[in-house]
């Protein structure tokens, strides 16, 4: 397993999930510190849309070319009378004219007050802050993008809100910590600026163990990731999905015709988030991954039960004629070893099947 | 089943006509057992309770009768829906009686000897996913010990059993070897193991409540094994006492069938209380956000549960468990899942819990352990993985549910004692 601290901490799924830890009850000598939750901060919501406000629209379509609204990976609720915190988790900073910026105007533009985009009474202003996740060293660089962002908003008349960036790091001894940026652009709201200033401890760990958490979210099929970072989480996604089918075999009854369906064990392996992907594309070429590792994984079963692949890409059928078979099915599942799971579907390409999904 | 006769099933369970007669029949019979205890001179098992877990609130689950009737059991209605006459064809006659004392705890009341039925409840168990014992951790006896001292007179004689053995600590390779499957030991018949050279300990304490109460905890922090609690006798309003055990089974030994049956209607409804809090605060789970504006972000809710080892394991200790527990298909802990090593002591399972057939996921460190159960995870796996850590990893082993203490959540589900009222 990779060791690798820089490649791993600027990973954005590693930050996403870090991200969900810090905001996970946790006991006072537990590891993992959920430094958000500590000084008040709630697990809100990931991925929330936050359209902007209607009449802010035209100078925002002006200025970035979309309406769309954006989606932060995070949204955290604050405690009384403070501002909400929108997180973006990124693998390294970006410039002002990447197309990055694009999402991070919008943020900026709808952190100036939620209370709109989160459909909430109007007459109370909910600010929002809006914080950049990445790697220490890149830092700075996202802040000095953000800033120049804000800039170009308050240019076009657009009202921005303010907004920090966080870098992740290994101390000396091993720890993971996070350190909020200085001097930023409207100041970083209490609780959270004594929480993160001076660097917060937030995974405890020996010198040399990998930093990763169990992964709430494994897999976003949306994001840029480092390959062998992709690889893993794959991984993992792919003995969730196990998990799910030997959790559905163990409940069979013999004999039985057993229709595992792939998009529902996925489902259930993302505690639903794939539902709620935007792309069909995406949705269905992970279905087909998922589904190659589990024909792989009951290859050694496959005659005595039966195994077919149906043409259906969702459904794998097998049949159960006895308890015998049942604990073979189940046990190929428990030894097959995700992290050597079959290759992935190359991502930016469209097949048959997706388009017709799609129609 | 080797032992048993046809005679002997008859015997013990008589056919009779209503809960009031077979309640009546199980009083008597206290009465006789108990008196013949005293004298010393039994030849017969006393009564005993398994208490159990249906994993009902989880997922839908078959009905109590079709679990037993897909073993190939008999279950006849006594009061429909509530007590049931359950017979074995295979051993010809009645095993004893099931009643739903909460629609997710049936417990099942027989009088055969120990050694009998503790094999045939295991072999039931064993035989589903839909039912399971009630895993009555140290965490759990400690508030149930606390609760004997505050509402029990002092001078009253009660019992505790301490069982910790250090099963993974061993420098014998030919452990790796051994047999496994009889993780399921039940409660009274953990001697008949092979003598293998590790730490073990076994005690038994019995004295009155008072002289416990002024020495145990001394002595449990000068000796840790002193911490895993295995069995703790509640005294009875009358004579003698209820010996609850880790695995869920209840041993008669008072006068009083109702009082008996009162006591295991007590402990039920206190692990009930802990278990559904505990899975109200650990599901994992995600929901659309409920605001009007929506979009289409999700909320993922949930806790992990959180084991913190007194010390820190040894590598080996480390290596073995994570070998025995994932290299092979029967367990102590009854868990399954590829083990991603991440680093010398530090593993990731996404598996399952092979008795329920439910997924969770885990993080295994020589310092901790990390639990986390989607939705619909039945509870009752938290209880097994705590009594199983602190019987055979670690005696001292605190657990959390999030950033609560799993005694503070048994505390919260005990009635308030009066002393301290």
């Amino acid at each position: 397993m990779t060791l690798d601290a820089a490649a791993i901490l600027g990973d954005p799924v590693f930050q996403l999930n870090a991200t969900l830890w810090m905001l996970q009850p946790a006991p006072p000598g537990a590891p993992i510190r959920p430094v958000l939750r500590d000084v008040g901060y709630l697990l809100s919501a990931l991925a929330r849309e936050l359209p902007a406000p209607v009449a802010l629209r035209p100078s925002l379509n002006a200025l970035v070319g979309s309406d769309t609204a954006p989606a932060p990976d995070v949204l955290a609720e604050p405690p009384a009378a403070t501002p909400w915190l929108v997180i973006e988790c990124k693998g390294s900073s970006f410039g002002p004219d990447s197309s990055t910026a694009r999402q991070a105007l919008k943020l900026l533009t709808v952190s100036r007050d939620l209370s709109s985009s989160l459909g909430l009474s109007a007459g109370t202003q909910r600010p929002g802050f809006v914080v950049y996740l990445t790697r220490l060293e890149d830092r700075d660089r996202l802040l000095g993008t953000l800033l120049e962002l804000r800039q170009r908003l308050t240019e076009a008349g657009v009202p921005a809100g303010p907004a920090g960036a966080l870098g992740l790091f290994r101390s000396d001894d091993g720890d993971v910590c996070v350190q909020r940026s200085p001097g930023d652009s409207g100041g970083w709201p209490e609780p959270a600026a004594s929480a993160l200033e001076p660097p917060a401890r937030i995974i405890r760990l020996d010198p040399e163990e990998d930093p990763r958490p169990l992964y709430l979210v494994p897999w976003d099929p949306s994001v840029q990731q480092d390959r062998e970072m992709r690889a893993f989480c794959r991984s993992v996604l792919y003995a969730r999905v196990a998990a799910e089918t030997i959790a559905v075999l163990g409940h069979e009854t013999v004999p039985q015709r057993t229709i595992l369906k792939v998009e529902s064990l996925l489902s259930s392996a993302t505690f639903g988030v794939s539902d709620r992907w935007r792309s069909k594309s995406d949705l269905a070429r992970t279905i087909r991954d998922c589904k190659r590792f589990l024909a792989d994984a009951l290859a050694p079963v496959s005659e005595r039960l039966g195994l077919v692949q149906a043409v259906d890409p969702h459904r794998i059928e097998l049949t159960l004629r006895t308890q015998a078979d049942l604990d073979e099915a189940i046990e190929a599942l428990v030894r097959a070893n995700p992290l050597g799971g079959p290759a992935a579907e190359p991502e930016n390409q469209l097949s048959l099947l997706d388009n017709l999904g799609e129609t | 089943m080797p032992g048993w006769t046809m005679s002997e099933l008859a015997e013990l369970l008589p056919r009779l006509r209503s809960r009031v007669e077979y309640f009546d029949y199980l009083d008597g019979y206290s009465v006789t057992t108990a008196d013949e205890l005293r004298e010393r001179r039994t030849t017969r098992g006393v009564g005993k309770t398994y208490m159990l877990e249906t994993v009902g609130r989880s997922r839908p689950a078959p009905s109590l009768p079709s679990i037993f009737e897909r073993m190939g059991l008999g279950m006849a209605a006594v009061e429909e829906g509530v007590l049931y006459r359950i017979s074995d064809p295979g051993l010809g006659g009645d095993v004893g009686l099931v009643e739903l004392l909460n629609d997710r705890h049936p417990v099942l009341y027989t009088l055969l000897p120990a050694q009998q039925s503790d094999a045939w409840i295991r072999r039931v168990v064993q035989g589903t996913p839909w039912l399971d014992r009630l895993w009555l951790s140290a965490r759990l006896f400690n508030e149930l010990w606390r609760w004997v001292q505050a509402t029990t007179n002092p001078r009253r004689f009660t019992q505790l059993k301490f069982d910790y053995e250090a099963f993974y600590e061993t420098d014998e390779q030919a452990l790796l070897d051994e047999d496994d499957s009889s993780l399921e030991a039940a409660s009274e018949d953990v001697e008949d193991r092979e003598p293998v050279a590790r730490r073990s300990s076994r005690f038994t304490m019995a004295d009155r409540v008072e002289t416990i109460q002024a020495r145990l905890g001394r002595l449990q922090e000068i000796y840790r094994p002193l911490y895993s609690i295995t069995q703790l006798r509640i005294p009875a309003a009358g004579r003698g006492g209820h010996d609850f055990y880790f695995d869920g089974k209840v041993t008669n030994r008072s006068d009083s069938f109702s009082d008996h049956r009162q006591n295991v209607e007590f402990v039920l409804q206190t692990y009930r209380r802990v278990t559904e809090r505990a899975e109200d605060l650990l599901w994992f789970a995600s929901g659309d956000t409920a605001a009007p504006a929506g979009g289409d972000g999700f909320r993922l809710r949930g806790a992990p549960v959180f084991l913190e080892f007194s010390e820190r394991l040894g590598e080996q200790t480390f290596d073995r468990w994570i070998d025995m527990t994932f290299g092979r298909r029967a367990n102590r802990f009854r868990l399954s899942g590829y083990p991603m090593r991440l680093s010398r002591t530090k593993v990731h399972v996404y598996g399952v819990d092979r008795h329920l057939w439910q997924p969770l996921m885990l993080e295994l460190t020589d310092r901790h352990m990390y639990v986390v159960l989607p939705k619909g995870t039945c509870g009752n796996t938290v209880h097994r993985l705590v009594t199983n850590v602190q019987r055979y990893l670690d005696p001292g082993v605190t657990a959390w549910v999030g950033d609560q203490r799993f005694e503070d959540l048994v505390e919260a589900a005990l009635p308030l004692p009066p002393r301290s009222a």
